[in-house]
């Protein structure tokens, strides 16, 4: 389980990360830590180096790669030819991708939780109406400013902190029924062609949570609070994808 | 300044690399003549298939195109950066192909883990053999094969461990303290 592996143990899995002999979801664990931790960050590059100098052995690229190489450069990434075979690095029960417009659908999935939570705890009624109420309002408006102070707002709400390399923090705040939103973020801008994606960690499966944009603001998302084991942002290629091998540039992971 | 194609074949890597995060196709073709020959090599020698081989070579090249930023020069060498890509995606690769193989051809490949060429061999080639090898020789048999099956077999820790017969947990250790041995070595001698 992610969220009691400690320190140590994550140290244990570096020569075998340096190696790509690890599994899918100790990889995940380690490109979360590897960002706040730079003696690990270190042993993971000198480890690199050490298998470099295993591999060095010469053998002639065939003649004509160089201008099968130079002949896909030009092509854009929604050009690019599929590749022969899925690089599967982040392997993922399925996907939620949240572009904008599958925004309303994750909020209509909120307010439809939060209905739920409404019939079945009487006493949290008023209270739940009036967040409903809100949430409502700033679906209808697309107020995402608004909605990010409604659910900060809510006594019940949690707030995660994702950290990264050099002093990158994402604040994101969520509701115990799983819709978050992202509060705060020290990311630096993209291009246009670029775009922050938001993962969430269940049960061993790395899913997409959504797309942050080139910028991230006040971005909603819904993940399944019972199974999270941890929310890991990298960056990607616009538009997203369904399955990453880029490394997190910022990771939260519940404390064990 | 703008660095001439005569020029580039005399710069090192890191402007190389600064070149090829400024746009300079002149700069990638330079990085693809020093270091393709190694990263082709070792896609072969993980995926033991030509085809598969040229793929990855390709996608390393276009993706390190299209992403220089990915490469941070105060992080280590071009070439381990480069090679570690080519070894992540042969890795991603033959386990795709793996998972596809019967149980019988699992059970010849497991039956054949302890033979084949050892870490030393796989390294023979290279220019700096000898303070590898010399290295090598620092390094108890265990932490040779652990080494050997997952980083030229593509195996994971847990596959090893089978393969070898030993727990996980010796063989994950095995792995990062023969590396570490090995990192010490190369440095004393100068790799």
């Amino acid at each position: 389980m992610i969220a009691q592996m400690r320190h140590e143990d994550v140290r244990s899995l570096l020569g075998a990360y340096a190696l790509d002999a690890v599994d899918d979801h100790e990889r995940v664990v380690v490109e979360g830590h590897l960002p706040t931790c730079e003696a690990c960050r270190r042993e993971v590059d000198d480890h690199l180096v050490v298998a470099a100098l295993l591999a060095g052995a010469e053998e002639p690229a065939p003649g004509d790669l160089w201008s099968r190489v130079e002949s896909r450069l030009d092509l854009g990434d929604e050009d690019r030819p599929a590749p022969v075979v899925q690089l599967d690095r982040f392997r993922r029960a399925r996907t939620m991708a949240v572009s904008t417009g599958a925004v309303a659908a994750v909020l209509a999935l909120a307010v439809g939780l939060l209905g739920a939570r409404m019939g079945s705890l009487d006493t949290e009624l008023a209270g739940a109406r009036d967040r409903l109420d809100r949430l409502e309002a700033s679906l209808a408006s697309g107020d995402y400013a608004s909605l990010a102070r409604t659910v900060s707002a809510d006594p019940s709400a949690s707030t995660m902190r994702l950290t990264g390399a050099e002093g990158t923090v994402v604040t994101i705040v969520m509701l115990p029924d799983g819709t978050g939103i992202v509060l705060s973020s020290s990311l630096l801008p993209l291009e246009t062609d670029r775009t922050y994606q938001l993962w969430a960690i269940q049960d061993g499966a790395v899913i997409s949570a959504g797309l942050l944009g080139t910028d991230p603001g006040h971005v909603p998302f819904h993940v399944d609070p019972s199974r999270l084991d941890g929310l890991v942002i990298t960056e990607e290629r616009a538009g997203g994808v369904p399955v990453s091998d880029q490394p997190a540039v910022a990771a939260w992971f519940p404390e064990a | 300044m703008t660095l001439t194609t005569d020029r580039l074949t005399t710069a090192d890597d890191r402007e190389l690399a600064r070149l090829v995060g400024a746009g300079r196709r002149d700069a990638l073709a330079e990085v693809f003549r020093r270091h393709s020959g190694p990263v082709f090599a070792l896609a072969l020698k993980v995926t033991r298939d030509r085809v598969l081989a040229e793929e990855v070579s390709q996608e390393v090249f276009v993706r390190y195109w299209r992403r220089p930023g990915a490469y941070d020069p105060d992080r280590g060498p071009l070439r381990s950066f480069l090679l570690s890509h080519a070894h992540g995606r042969s890795v991603d690769l033959i386990r795709a192909e793996a998972s596809r193989r019967t149980r019988e051809e699992r059970d010849v490949i497991r039956s054949t883990a302890g033979s084949g060429p050892s870490l030393e061999e796989e390294v023979m080639e290279m220019e700096t053999a000898t303070h590898v090898r010399r290295a090598l020789e620092t390094l108890a048999p265990q932490e040779r094969d652990a080494i050997r099956l997952a980083y030229f077999g593509g195996h994971s820790y847990r596959e090893v461990a089978r393969l070898l017969d030993a727990p996980e947990g010796t063989v994950k250790s095995r792995i990062r303290s023969g590396l570490r041995k090995l990192g010490t070595e190369l440095r004393d001698l100068g790799a």
